[in-house]
């Protein structure tokens, strides 16, 4: 039955007036889309839910003065690692679980495995996966804040106390911080990572902890000179006068000379010269206390990031729609993706990549860029990062059980890739586990051995950046890529 | 045949009601300037065409160059100047000639900014600038009487209708292949990822949707332009755009795409319906317009020999808008992975396509071979472009020869190491690793370094089961 009146509605020319307001309204609505996901980011808003949802040890309070009331303890064992990590020429401390190959720690960094978070057995969803995602990396950092209270212990004790012994132990203490904040440098997302990558909730705290690929000797040589650590706005100061990259100089490079152009001030002045050897080693004893000091004040600004009575993140990124920065799940998940693509483009292309020469340096190899080469634990970092990248794409518990992105695949029908793809994941790590002797001699001596890792890195990130990326359309960061069609 | 043609141009030259074309300038400035805005508010100038360190070019527009930060900040207020004033219907034809050579400008900065309704709207901007939209519902024709008509020779009309037409038509017979009508790619792959949206998540996530949309996809783009040509469909199709549009707006990033097509369509309607509008607003507003809404358009043309010009530029538009799109077959295989004729042929939202790409440099003389990252010299989402289109490949492959020969290590060769997934199917290889890059120059041949597409249909792939 027809209604006269109804069809009378939809005369054409009424239709226009009609359509004119349905085109104007939703050219408003589409406008307005875009500044609402906008708002989103800005207001940092938290939930009444907020650490409710948290599974197993993720749901302790990652609170900095709980983790320091612990970290007396921990300290001397992770010491203890880190010592080991010294001792075996930067091979990655080893009292975790190994999972497969030589290298693979679980507990994360010559951890002891307290600060694991307990991973349920679950069937795949993304929700599911964002909250182990968000567990494992409240347990990450949680584990690199005990670190970094020891650390800034230890370099206090070297400055009250300078021994020796207490050397050692300030090397040991940075040793075991940076082996588990390598873990760490793939879970940059959220708070962790940079605005000028355009991730969502981005609070530049990874750089602020360790600034490596910016800077170099001279900046800190600088600082070191004009006294920049005593200064009371040391911690605002230049990331690349901060951090672990540079209490790895201080503590490890054993030279009085320095990196600075023979123009530089310190250098034209004479100030670096003026200082000898005694004053020169009081100030780099002071500088790595005032860095690891600094270090651990990020670590927990990190923490407290995620924590519930803080900026609340681990509810930002397991509960995404209003109230996070992440409109949806699928943007949470491309946020870890983007962590995880610290493999490709970090590791496979700066860590080894320039070392060996692969595209910038004309001469041939250059050793001289490799990520730590005062301690000598450039192949150590690698083998933590590719821990990380583990445990994010397999997941998290031990052995890499848990939710992943491989259980992902799994769950929308692309076996095939999950098997490809976890076959080129192993064939690396057998490459990164045979790295023998450690970069630092392998790359002049051994330099097949490197090519192996770089290569077979470069087959995993082959699938990682075009198929993997293809079937769970994942996507460049919001913002960057305005719009599509 | 003769009279055939003085028919035609009889019917061309009649005159027609002008207020659907000062409707369509309003509203198309408004979302221009709506556009314009979205880049300046979130840093997309910068973003894009600013941070990069090397910009694609279009072939044969090498010479466009990117301006410093502050002049194209400059640029887009200014062009937001324009869209204000195009919809305004101030200093119309100036502002609207602008606003084009402005638009496309900023397209042929970089390739990879490239999208097809970025291209529509230059289209869009050239027939305004060029039509007598500035005549009617103006601040013109307000303030100079003399310039106000009310009607417009039908021409006008049927060239923005068949701009629409080409557009729906072309989008959907680029639908017409085996991967989006048989195996539902790349939207199945596009769905699954929104399942976990509020309300429609789960429904698109159902095995049946993503084919069930494929070929609703198809049949509305092919057949929408007309059934908007049926008056009594009209209202019924019209209805169908809003839904359509508004569906794949809130499932896709496609910014100002759905709002350009929503009003374009609105070409197909009775040229009068704006002035219902019209007739809503207070009698004061009205009656200040009144004396310059009441003339005709110029009962016979200023000469024949004028008309015959505009004749032969309209023909040669049209002409080249069917033929543009079919230069893909000229090439042969499938354009969705060789990307010949694929830009400027309203092939939207076709492809799923992400690719990993090195390049590898060998210096003879230096005796070295170097594997360059693309993120050297590219952003994220130029490389993510970059990496799935042969002729952007071919470019970078020829800014990394300019730049290892720079560096002293004498004349190189580049080939490309590129590994290409096309709606989720297993990587293959996009360019012969054979081929030494550096020798070939781009053109419009066939390029036989890029190697066949994969034979194998994609993966069926499905919504999360526990």
């Amino acid at each position: 039955m027809k209604n006269p009146r109804r069809q009378s509605a939809f005369r054409p020319n009424d239709l226009g007036r009609l359509a004119g307001l349905v085109t104007a309204g939703l050219l408003a609505v589409l406008a307005c889309k875009g500044l609402e996901i906008d708002e989103n980011v800005y207001t940092g808003a938290t939930s009444s839910r907020a650490g409710t949802t948290s599974t197993g040890g993720g749901s302790q309070s990652p609170a900095a003065g709980g983790s320091q009331a612990r970290a007396g303890n921990s300290g001397a064992n992770f010491a203890h690692a880190g010592r080991e990590v010294a001792e075996n020429g930067g091979e990655s401390a080893t009292d975790g679980t190994h999972a497969t190959g030589g290298s693979g720690e679980l507990g994360g960094s010559g951890g002891s495995g307290v600060h694991e978070p307990e991973i349920p057995a679950e069937v795949f969803s993304k929700a599911a996966f964002l909250r182990q995602v968000a567990d494992c990396t409240v347990a990450r950092y949680r584990d690199f804040e005990v670190h970094a209270v020891a650390f800034e212990q230890a370099a206090k004790a070297n400055v009250a106390q300078p021994t020796d012994a207490s050397a050692n132990a300030v090397r040991d203490a940075w040793l075991a911080a940076n082996a588990s904040w390598q873990v760490a440098e793939i879970f940059r997302f959220g708070p962790a990572a940079r605005s000028a990558d355009e991730d969502l909730g981005a609070q530049e705290l990874r750089d602020q902890i360790y600034a490596w690929r910016f800077g170099g000797r001279c900046p800190v040589e600088t600082a070191l000179v004009d006294k920049l650590y005593a200064a009371a706005g040391f911690g605002s100061s230049l990331i690349n006068t901060r951090g672990l990259g540079a209490a790895e100089y201080l503590l490890f490079y054993p030279g009085s000379d320095n990196e600075c152009p023979s123009y530089s001030a310190i250098n034209s002045k004479g100030t670096w010269a003026a200082l000898g050897l005694s004053e020169s080693a009081t100030r780099k004893r002071a500088y790595a206390a005032a860095v690891a000091a600094n270090v651990l004040e990020n670590a927990q600004k990190l923490l407290a990031a995620w924590d519930p009575a803080g900026g609340n993140f681990r509810h930002k990124l397991t509960q995404p729609g209003s109230g996070s920065v992440y409109p949806n799940e699928q943007a949470a998940l491309n946020a870890v993706w983007h962590g995880i693509f610290y493999v490709e483009k970090e590791v496979k292309d700066y860590k080894l990549g320039i070392p060996l020469g692969v595209s910038e340096c004309v001469s041939g190899l250059c050793p001289e860029s490799l990520e730590s080469r005062f301690a000598n634990v450039s192949t150590a970092n690698i083998r933590q990062n590719y821990v990380g990248f583990r445990r994010l794409f397999q997941g998290c518990g031990g052995n890499y059980t848990g939710l992943g992105f491989d259980d992902w695949l799994d769950a929308i029908g692309a076996s095939d890739l999950r098997g490809r793809m976890l076959t080129a994941l192993d064939a690396a790590q057998q490459a990164i586990d045979a790295l023998d002797p450690p970069l630092e001699v392998s790359i002049t001596q051994q330099t097949d051995r490197v090519w192996a890792v770089y290569t077979a890195l470069k087959q995993l990130t082959d699938l990682l950046k075009s198929e993997f990326v293809s079937v769970l359309d994942l996507e460049l960061p919001a913002g960057a890529g305005s719009d599509n069609d | 045949m003769i009279e055939r043609v003085r028919a035609l141009g009889a019917v061309l030259r009649s005159p027609v009601d002008s207020a659907w074309l000062a409707a369509f300038r309003v509203l198309f400035g408004l979302t221009l300037l709506t556009s314009t805005l979205r880049f300046l508010a979130y840093g997309w100038i910068d973003q894009l065409f600013v941070a990069p360190q090397f910009h694609f070019k279009y072939w044969g527009f090498s010479w466009v160059k990117v301006p410093p930060a502050g002049e194209l900040h400059a640029l887009f207020w200014l062009m937001a100047g324009l869209c204000a004033l195009v919809s305004l219907g101030l200093l119309f034809r100036a502002a609207a000639f602008g606003l084009f050579l402005g638009f496309t400008y900023l397209q042929l900065l970089d390739v990879t900014t490239y999208l097809n309704h970025y291209y529509l709207a230059s289209l869009l901007a050239l027939l305004l600038a060029c039509s007598p939209a500035g005549q009617t519902y103006s601040l013109d024709a307000l303030w100079r009487p003399q310039l106000a008509r009310r009607t417009v020779p039908t021409a006008w009309l049927y060239l923005f209708r068949f701009q629409v037409t080409v557009v729906y038509t072309f989008a959907g017979l680029a639908k017409a292949h085996h991967d989006w009508l048989f195996h539902a790619e790349p939207l199945r792959i596009w769905l699954l990822s929104r399942a976990d949206m509020p309300i429609i998540g789960p429904i698109v996530a159902l095995d049946w949707a993503a084919p069930v949309m494929s070929w609703a996809g198809f049949l509305f783009d092919t057949s929408i332009p007309w059934l908007l040509m049926v008056p009594r469909l009209r209202p019924y199709a019209y209805l169908l755009v809003i839904g359509f549009h508004t569906t794949v707006g809130l499932l896709f990033p496609i910014g100002m795409f759905p709002v350009i097509m929503v009003l374009s369509v609105l070409v197909f309607f009775s040229p009068s319906w704006p002035r219902k509008l019209w007739g809503r607003l207070p009698a004061r507003l009205r009656a200040r317009f009144a004396a310059a809404d009441t003339r005709p358009a110029p009962a016979s043309p200023a000469s024949h020999s004028r008309y015959r010009l505009w004749y032969a530029l309209g023909a040669a538009y049209c002409l080249f808008q069917v033929a543009f799109p079919l230069r893909f077959l000229a090439y042969g295989g499938s354009v969705r992975w060789h990307e010949q004729g694929m830009r400027f042929s309203w092939r939207v939202m076709v492809r799923e396509k992400n690719g990993s790409i090195t390049f590898v440099v060998r210096a003879p003389r230096a005796g070295r071979t170097f594997y360059v990252a693309p993120h050297q010299y590219l952003t994220r989402l130029q490389e993510r472009e970059m990496s799935s289109q042969p002729d952007l490949i071919l470019q970078l492959a020829h800014r990394i020869r300019d730049d290892y020969a720079a560096r002293g290590v004498g004349p190189v060769e580049v080939r490309a190491d590129t590994w290409v997934s096309l709606n989720g199917r297993a990587i293959h290889r996009l360019i012969d690793p054979n081929v030494d890059l550096s020798r070939i120059e781009d053109g419009l041949g066939k390029a036989d370094w890029i190697l066949p597409e994969p034979s194998e249909p994609p993966p069926k792939l499905h919504a999360i089961r526990s």
